[in-house]
């Protein structure tokens, strides 16, 4: 039973906290996705190309926002830090994750919005697209960390978040329409990212290219679970980097019992 | 809640082979500070992180008889320092002590406390971005005792803390070890070792080259303290008239133009009946120095180097 008085989700409140008190970062993070996907949506591009910007967006937001922060804490111990305190790392990790998803869909939240009164989208299509949206930036964090245990610096994090984020929107049949049945479709009705891809596409004005109900939610919400979970198991690499170079012991049981 | 350390063959080698440490011994008891001294490269920073489990042994072993958990028991504080720049003093403090598992209602008041103890209560609501590095310090070492562990440690604690922030910190290592708080600390101050520790070990490339209480080393030497005493208006005259024998333990070395070498086998205490037997003599001492064998001194004897001679390994 937990003790009475104690700080439920210490880091979750902390990641809030660190989000509202750095003003000049959060007001770049709510401007910034308006500056630049505003003059894609008044753009004359096709509406599938408008699409295709919106999600690669959402999903860059999402990785490179969980990956570069990581590593750059890893970097000047606070991660290490954290984990000596006795807190469990798996934990640290998932609530990490969590506050920044969310933090990333509320700082999307105008740019929506925008996207939604430019493209004359069906209101009810908004509803969807922020369940989306929050589903794939959770996604994308939790790619975020594998990348984060794998990578040493910085510029490794950025080249391999882009190359990763590419790689699982081509997955999710963002650039492209899968042959029914073909591995390829498989994967896609699997990826975390295709309730992202479609009500994407529905906002751009592309039109239901492939209507997703309340079923189809089931796979991405699992494969979400997955990811999430993978980048959970990885808590002990993204804190150091001496567990990344497989020279730590559990921080939380440093000593041998007599 | 006690915790009693025993470290047995600790060695830890790189991947590329070099070692950091090598078959390093001792215990720690129960309410003992013990100081790890060494110059730059010569492990102190891998001991304390081999203790702390941010590293693996590659052999030996760090056993702990200690009552209860051992998550939340242990406290490290090492050379880097990171905080959440953004928040003030206070609430890093709080941060940590949360995490911890700290009930809020006991946090704010051992915040309070420790910001309080280490000299940081006016700038407790000030952002830590704000910070200079021996305040930075300061707060590391708060949090540190505001969660009150079983285990202290410290990686070079003093660094960046002014002689106040030295004698702050000795203070409170005392007051926790008199409350059965166990530390182990890694420092070049060999004046603040002497002052805090109850025991040392003296690391040189890895290995351990001597261990026990800090008076006991350098009386090991076998060097008396050395006493300079500058005279008003010089020695010439007195070193001629000077018949009388010097107090029991102090040897007169010489004279120079203003001042005399006197050899203390008893220390600084001798100064006393020192300065007696200069007013005897009808002499005014203008100014005293005192050059007393230390840590560094014992170091420099068994190794032939500096505590601060070597560079980074």
């Amino acid at each position: 039973m937990r003790n009475p008085g104690v700080t439920a989700f210490p880091v979750w409140r902390l990641q809030l906290r660190k989000a509202l008190r750095k003003r000049r970062l959060l007001g770049w993070n709510f401007l910034v996705p308006v500056v630049l996907l505003l003059p894609v949506a008044l753009s004359a591009a096709a509406a599938p190309h408008r699409s295709v910007v919106y999600s690669l967006f959402v999903v860059f937001f999402g990785t490179f926002g969980s990956c570069i922060p990581l590593v750059g804490d890893r970097a000047r111990g606070w991660n290490e830090k954290v984990l000596l305190t006795g807190y469990p790392a798996s934990r640290w990790l998932a609530e990490r994750l969590a506050a920044e998803a969310a933090i990333d869909t509320i700082q999307l939240t105008p740019t929506l919005l925008l996207l939604l009164w430019i493209g004359r989208a069906d209101p009810g299509v908004y509803g969807l697209a922020m369940l989306a949206v929050g589903l794939a930036l959770l996604a994308a964090n939790a790619i975020g960390s594998v990348i984060a245990a794998l990578v040493d610096s910085v510029a490794e994090a950025a080249l391999v978040c882009g190359t990763a984020a590419l790689l699982v929107l081509h997955l999710s049949g963002v650039f492209r329409v899968p042959v029914t049945g073909s591995w390829g479709w498989r994967a896609e009705r699997m990826s975390s990212f295709r309730p992202l891809s479609e009500t994407m596409d529905r906002m751009a004005g592309v039109g239901v290219r492939c209507d997703i109900g309340v079923g189809d939610w089931l796979a991405p919400l699992l494969a979400t679970a997955a990811l999430l979970a993978l980048g959970v198991s990885f808590a002990p690499r993204v804190a150091s980097s001496a567990s990344r170079a497989g020279l730590a012991r559990r921080p939380d049981r440093p000593l041998d019992p007599v | 809640m006690t915790v009693r350390l025993s470290v047995r063959e600790l060695t830890f080698r790189y991947p590329t082979g070099r070692a950091a440490l090598t078959s390093c011994e001792f215990d720690v008891s129960l309410g003992e500070v013990f100081g790890v001294i060494g110059p730059n490269g010569s492990g102190k920073s891998t001991l304390l992180r081999l203790l702390a489990g941010t590293l693996r042994p590659t052999s030996g072993r760090i056993e702990a008889e200690l009552d209860g958990q051992q998550a939340g028991a242990i406290v490290a504080v090492f050379d880097r320092l990171p905080f959440v720049d953004a928040l003030c003093g206070r609430e890093n403090v709080e941060t940590v002590l949360a995490l911890r598992g700290v009930p809020r209602c006991e946090s704010r008041s051992a915040a309070a406390r420790a910001l309080a103890a280490l000299g940081l209560t006016d700038r407790a609501e000030d952002p830590v971005s704000s910070y200079s590095m021996g305040m930075r310090r300061r707060l590391a070492l708060a949090e540190a005792f505001a969660s009150r562990p079983l285990l202290f440690l410290l990686d070079e604690p003093t660094l960046g803390l002014d002689p106040e922030g030295r004698t702050t910190l000795t203070r409170a290592l005392r007051e926790a070890a008199a409350g059965g708080a166990t530390t182990v600390l890694t420092s070049n101050d060999t004046d603040f070792v002497s002052t805090a520790c109850d025991r040392v070990l003296l690391l040189h490339r890895g290995e351990t080259i001597a261990q026990g209480q800090p008076w006991e080393l350098v009386e090991g030497l076998g060097r008396p303290t050395i006493i300079v005493v500058e005279l008003d208006g010089g020695t010439e005259g007195f070193s001629q008239r000077s018949g009388s024998k010097l107090p029991e333990g102090l040897d007169l070395l010489g004279f120079e133009s203003e001042s005399l070498r006197v050899a203390s086998s008893g220390g600084s205490a001798r100064l006393t009946s020192l300065c007696a037997w200069l007013e005897a003599q009808g002499q005014v001492a203008r100014a005293i120095r005192v050059h007393a064998p230390a840590l560094g001194d014992v170091f420099l004897q068994l190794t032939g180097v500096g505590l601060s001679a070597e560079d980074e390994v």
